[in-house]
């Protein structure tokens, strides 16, 4: 069976080309080790790309100190102080590289670099270029990537990741070319996965379409527990109708939100008022919905007042009016933006510890690193701050390659002799073509509005369950699914694993804390729990533990 | 809102074209338009939509011949008369050539031409002051959609064109002061970036306005400062001259110049036709030879001493 795949060995195989895939790739490359990228888009359309506000970095030990105690503060109990010191000491380590690279970062005249404070800050600690911080980093990151010779295999969608029980190891994982449907076989001492989140499961996202959370279901298609899964930001500033997000800086540099009565709310809720951390902010504006001061003929929006801003002054803000005038035809000098929370990023994820290395019940598992949102290296816990995505996608990406490189010329490179009859990839082999008048994109738009309605950002045990009803509907509707297309079917089913995930480990979770919030249980437990979720022959597990 | 009839024929293969009538709101956009196609009409039609707001560059297609990101125009572009019968929306792949299927188009050879330069920042650490070396201020817009590369008439004849979104990139790193490999980079575009027809195609359907045009001429200009000759910077000072000195562009002059006596007789076929269309010239120059030398004085490209 194996000999039907066309087999590529690597040392080091890295599943995603986002901020975090191509850091760890460079990484491990510059380590001496043989490096290959798989990804199912090419490099520069990764959802990084759309990262806007910026990156945090700390140029003293004060401003580390500040960052530690913000990001502690907004993660709610669910993080880990000694994780989050490694990255804000790392972080000067991260712009020394981006500098090098010829990153255009947004500079004061006279040459400094310009900071901005984001959501629950109490300083400047956010650099930035223009409006598009993710698009400049991820050319810069593609561009060292080319300059150090790594290979880049696009247009591959990974399936499943290959487990050797006898040796208890990853060694590489499955998939297929969407260009010619060819299986693949990629044969690697370690694996990177980095595949980013999967908030495109929302009707409401700012997250692109491809963000499907493969590596999600990757990881529990192969046993790996994701942890605290149920965990997802909703950015408080998402367009109204398309989920776009207008950017936290322009918050930074004097926007803020007003309800129906044209007054500014935020002053009710905190001392921050518009600079609040994010979950707050969300909270705020669902409440004033709520409570009948919405805008718009539904009154279900809130509006965002940028009118008395200078947009001539600032870079960001000019690429902010840009794209709100050519996507929304809004003009920022004299129109309210109309907003609504959007889904925008999983806390959770594969459980990581500091050197990247996947782990279950803290135990490294042997061949498989994580790096980017699809870990969970208890950096953000309950509420992620702007400027830190970025920060810890680059700083895990660099720690995952650098230490999947090491020792790898003592490992031996270990090949399965045959591959297991459960995996995805044996899907392909059925090459039954049935016509089939449902297609994949039409569950997938079902599944968006099930998770909308029902696992929103307020959630009710009845709500929960109600969705996850709807959710095992549609499984079986997915059995008729059309397959022509097999990245979309994979995809497809990639999104409802995840959104039973969700679901369930959502139910588990009897309080509201930080982003994730319930209506029937609006206060924080007394006791901290930290979610496991896993599968184990197509049904779902969940696990509490103490923290 | 407003409801308009539309005819859309969507590619599927070499002259066959799937046809739905439907009547559609026309502030939507056209990538909204093909979701709502691959949901109810076309269950398997291989199409790229990602990000929504022209930031990965994926989703570059045709629409009535004219190259554009789905996610950024709205149909109301594309209608004519909004009153009388139906607007016909013929949508095809950015390249029907390289076509994976349907509305994708294979890029292999566009990010190909990326290889022909070295696509990244060489820095000489040892040189400058640390501060000065990481202040940068080039910024590249480019998303990598390809439209410029598959919309360029030259680059399907002549395959030594660096292409528009090459020579837009190389030009990001040859404006750098810290990039130390400038050299190698007007090695390589000294020949193969005078083969522009200058058809202002890029300039016109690039939706980052990244202008690769100008990037183009910006490069010519690099050239004509540098040592690095090549027919392309010899023909352009033979024009240069031949109008500082004539006024006028005397095609006879001009070919002498650039490619030496013996090699233009090969061109003389072209000759005659300059004689007879009248632009030899012999030897006159323009009337208005004062006037014009006066712009080169104006433009500061000449001393007037």
């Amino acid at each position: 069976m194996i000999n039907s795949f066309t087999k590529t060995t690597t040392d080091v195989l890295v599943v995603g080309s986002g901020i975090a895939g191509m850091s760890a790739a460079i990484k491990a490359k510059q380590c001496g080790a043989d490096v290959a990228i798989v990804t199912k888009l090419f490099p520069t359309r990764s959802q990084s790309c759309c990262a806007k506000g910026g990156i945090n970095v700390c140029l003293s030990e004060e401003e580390e100190k500040d960052l530690i105690e913000e990001t502690l503060e907004s993660a709610k109990g669910l993080s880990s102080v000694d994780n989050i010191k490694f990255v804000a000491s790392y972080s000067k380590k991260i712009l020394d590289f981006f500098l090098s690279t010829g990153t255009p970062f947004s500079r004061e005249i006279d040459g400094t670099l310009k900071r901005k404070k984001f959501g629950g800050q109490k300083t400047e600690k956010t650099c930035f270029v223009k409006s598009s911080t993710g698009f400049f980093l991820m050319q810069s990151l593609y561009e060292q990537v080319i300059k150090n010779k790594i290979k880049i295999y696009d247009n591959i969608f990974i399936t499943d990741l290959i487990y050797l029980k006898k040796e208890q190891k990853f060694c590489g994982a499955v998939g297929f070319n969407t260009k010619d449907k060819i299986p693949l076989f990629f044969n690697a001492k370690n694996t990177i996965i980095a595949t980013g989140g999967g908030a495109s499961i929302y009707k409401t996202s700012s997250n692109s379409n491809y963000t499907t959370g493969d590596g999600f279901a990757l990881a529990l298609n192969a046993n790996i527990p994701l942890k605290n899964i149920e965990m997802i930001q909703f950015h408080p500033t998402g367009i109204y109708g398309s989920g776009i997000l207008v950017s936290e800086s322009i918050r930074a540099d004097g926007a803020f939100l007003i309800n129906s009565n044209e007054k500014k709310f935020m002053k009710n809720y905190s001392p921050l008022k518009d600079l609040a951390p994010r979950d707050v902010i969300t909270k705020a504006i669902l409440n004033e919905i709520k409570e009948g001061r919405g805008c718009g003929k539904n009154r279900d929006q809130i509006l965002l007042d940028c009118r008395h801003l200078n947009v001539d002054e600032s870079d960001s803000l000019k690429d902010t009016a840009t794209m709100l005038n050519d996507f929304f035809n809004i003009n920022m000098k004299k129109d309210l933006i109309p907003i609504y929370p959007t889904a925008h990023y999983f806390m959770g994820g594969v459980e990581a510890n500091k050197n990247g290395e996947a782990t279950i019940n803290s135990a490294p598992v042997k061949g498989l690193f994580v790096a980017g949102e699809v870990a969970c290296a208890d950096i953000h816990g309950a509420n992620r701050l702007g400027g830190n995505s970025l920060l810890e996608a680059a700083v895990f990406g660099a720690v995952a390659g650098e230490s999947s490189a090491k020792n790898f010329t003592s490992i031996k490179l270990s090949t399965p002799k045959t591959i297991d009859k459960n995996l995805n990839i044996n899907s392909i082999f059925q090459n039954k073509k049935t016509l089939s008048t449902l297609s994949c994109l039409k569950i997938k738009i079902e599944l968006k509005d099930i998770m909308q309605t029902y696992a929103g950002a307020i959630k009710t045990e009845k709500g929960l369950k109600k969705g996850l009803k709807k959710i095992e509907a549609l499984e079986i509707k997915m059995e008729v699914a059309d397959k022509t297309i097999l990245e979309d079917f994979f995809e497809t089913k990639n999104q409802l694993l995840i959104a039973k995930a969700i679901i369930k480990s959502s139910l588990a979770r009897k309080e509201s804390r930080g982003a994730f919030m319930r209506d029937d249980f609006a206060k924080e437990n007394i006791n901290i729990f930290n979610i496991y979720v896993s599968k184990f022959e197509d049904k779902i597990f969940i696990k509490k533990e103490k923290v | 809102m407003s409801l308009i009839d539309f005819k859309i024929l969507i590619y599927r293969e070499e002259k066959k074209y799937f046809e739905i009538n439907l009547k559609e709101d026309t502030e939507i956009k056209i990538l909204s338009l093909l979701e709502k196609i691959k949901t109810n009409f076309i269950f398997d039609l291989k199409m790229n939509m990602n990000c929504r707001q022209a930031v990965c560059g994926s989703c570059a297609i045709k629409v009535n011949d004219k190259p554009i990101l789905a996610c950024k125009h709205s149909l109301s572009e594309f209608v004519i008369n909004k009153n009388k019968g139906y607007t016909i929306l013929k949508i095809e792949p950015l390249g029907k050539t390289e076509t994976l299927g349907d509305l994708t188009t294979n890029m292999e050879k566009f990010y190909n031409s990326f290889k022909k330069i070295p696509e990244y920042l060489q820095l000489d650490l040892n040189a400058k002051q640390k501060k000065e070396l990481y202040n940068n201020k080039i910024i590249d817009d480019c998303i990598k959609c390809g439209i410029c590369y598959f919309i360029c008439p030259v680059i399907e004849i002549n395959k030594n064109f660096l292409s528009p979104s090459t020579i837009n990139k190389n030009f990001k790193f040859l404006s750098d002061d810290r990039d130390t490999l400038k050299k190698d980079r007007l090695e390589l575009s000294k020949s193969n970036s005078y083969q522009c027809i200058k058809c202002l195609k890029c300039l016109e359907f690039c939706p980052k306005s990244c202008d690769p045009f100008y990037k183009i001429e910006k490069t010519h200009t690099m050239l004509l400062n540098s040592k690095f000759k090549s027919s392309g910077t010899t023909h352009s000072f033979a024009i240069y001259n031949s109008i500082f000195k004539t006024g006028k562009i005397k095609e006879s002059f001009v070919a002498i110049k650039t490619v030496g006596i013996i090699k233009s007789f090969k061109f003389m076929p072209q000759l005659f036709k300059i004689i007879f269309t009248g632009n030899f010239g012999f030897f006159k120059k323009s009337k208005n030879l004062r006037e014009i030398k006066k712009l080169f004085f104006i433009s500061g490209e000449k001393n007037e001493k």
